[in-house]
């Protein structure tokens, strides 16, 4: 894929994400959705375990999350950072090896002909 | 995704995990001799767990009025075998049932194997016949991960349906009720998962294609398209 494809869905990404997120900020979880619809076709149900945490609030809800997804961005940016220099060391190495094996064959006499 | 704790029978919630832990014992052997092998995989590895940390953090409105979360487990599973993503998809998990109560412990087994074994299963096997199929890889990516997310949430739909099963329409009923909420809102965030995998897949392999597949991961043969 190419750079400017690759920025061009960088971008379809951010228009993707803005028409979602402002008009439907509050919108209700499928997950609490599904947990309701469970409710209504077995009304008699009743469940058999409590979170042994408890709820957070929905003040504080959004900010486990946020912990959440910036713990997962700084463990996902240290490994390509890592990746990343380990790649080019690599490479670097490579290359020094062929210009290295170059130089060795210029220097060898032309023993033939 | 994330069935509420305590909201499956005793029987049911026993049997999922009584399904998923095998998946995730494998996992970890899978993970432990990929690691042993060449000890980078666990950087590679890294960035997936990340990507689906972060993607099941993004809590995401949609067009249907209600609001969802991406699964993350694709990329990962497409790259790495879908046995690697059953121990990020606990790890995951737990992190969200004890500290947002989302999901639950008695419900962890049911969550498991629709996060971290469907969904990887199902963006695996499309990813390979992508390949196969001579499908740019990024497009194959892109079909991969979009597909395996829908996958995870229509396994969810079908684990309720088992255990809520619906008084006129039974199992059948219930599942096209369950997925009915779960599929609409999730269209949309599939597609935008499916983009942004392959846009991360696309940086990944961006210069370092010959050091991944040295790590095992299956990529288009070279002179192909990206």
């Amino acid at each position: 894929m190419s750079r400017w494809r690759c920025r061009i869905g960088t971008l379809l990404c951010g228009v993707w994400w803005c028409l979602l997120m402002p008009p439907l900020a509050a919108a209700a979880g499928t997950d609490e959705q599904a947990t309701r619809l469970a409710q209504t076709l077995v009304p008699d149900y009743r469940p058999w375990f409590a979170p042994l945490s408890g709820a957070p609030s929905a003040e504080l809800e959004p900010w486990f999350f946020a912990l959440q997804a910036v713990l997962g961005l700084a463990a996902g940016a240290a490994c390509l950072v890592l990746l990343h220099r380990r790649a080019r060391a690599q490479r670097s190495g490579r290359r020094a090896e062929g210009r290295a094996m170059n130089a060795e064959s210029l220097d060898a006499p032309q023993g033939r002909g | 995704m994330h069935i509420m704790e305590g909201f499956l029978p005793a029987g049911h919630a026993l049997g999922w995990s009584a399904a998923a832990l095998p998946c995730v014992a494998l996992g970890l052997r899978a993970i432990r001799r990929r690691v042993r092998a060449n000890p980078e995989f666990k950087l590679l590895l890294g960035v997936a767990a990340a990507f689906a940390f972060v993607l099941t953090a993004l809590k995401l409105p949609s067009v249907t009025g209600s609001s969802s979360h991406p699964t993350g487990t694709g990329l990962g599973a497409a790259l790495f075998g879908p046995l690697a993503m059953a121990p990020i998809a606990l790890i995951v998990l737990l992190f969200q049932s004890l500290l947002l109560a989302h999901g639950g412990l008695t419900t962890l087994g049911a969550n498991v194997f629709s996060l971290g074994v469907v969904g990887p299963l199902v963006a695996f096997a499309l990813f390979r016949a992508g390949l196969r199929l001579r499908v740019p890889q990024g497009m194959a990516l892109f079909v991969a991960i979009a597909l395996a997310d829908l996958a995870t949430y229509l396994t969810t739909a079908l684990q309720l349906a088992l255990a809520f099963p619906d008084p006129v329409g039974g199992v059948a009923g219930a599942f096209a009720k369950f997925a009915g909420i779960f599929a609409l809102t999730q269209v949309p965030l599939a597609l935008g998962e499916g983009v942004l995998g392959a846009l991360l897949f696309t940086r990944l392999i961006s210069g370092n294609a010959r050091e991944l597949r040295a790590l095992g991961v299956p990529l288009a043969p070279q002179g192909s398209r990206p």
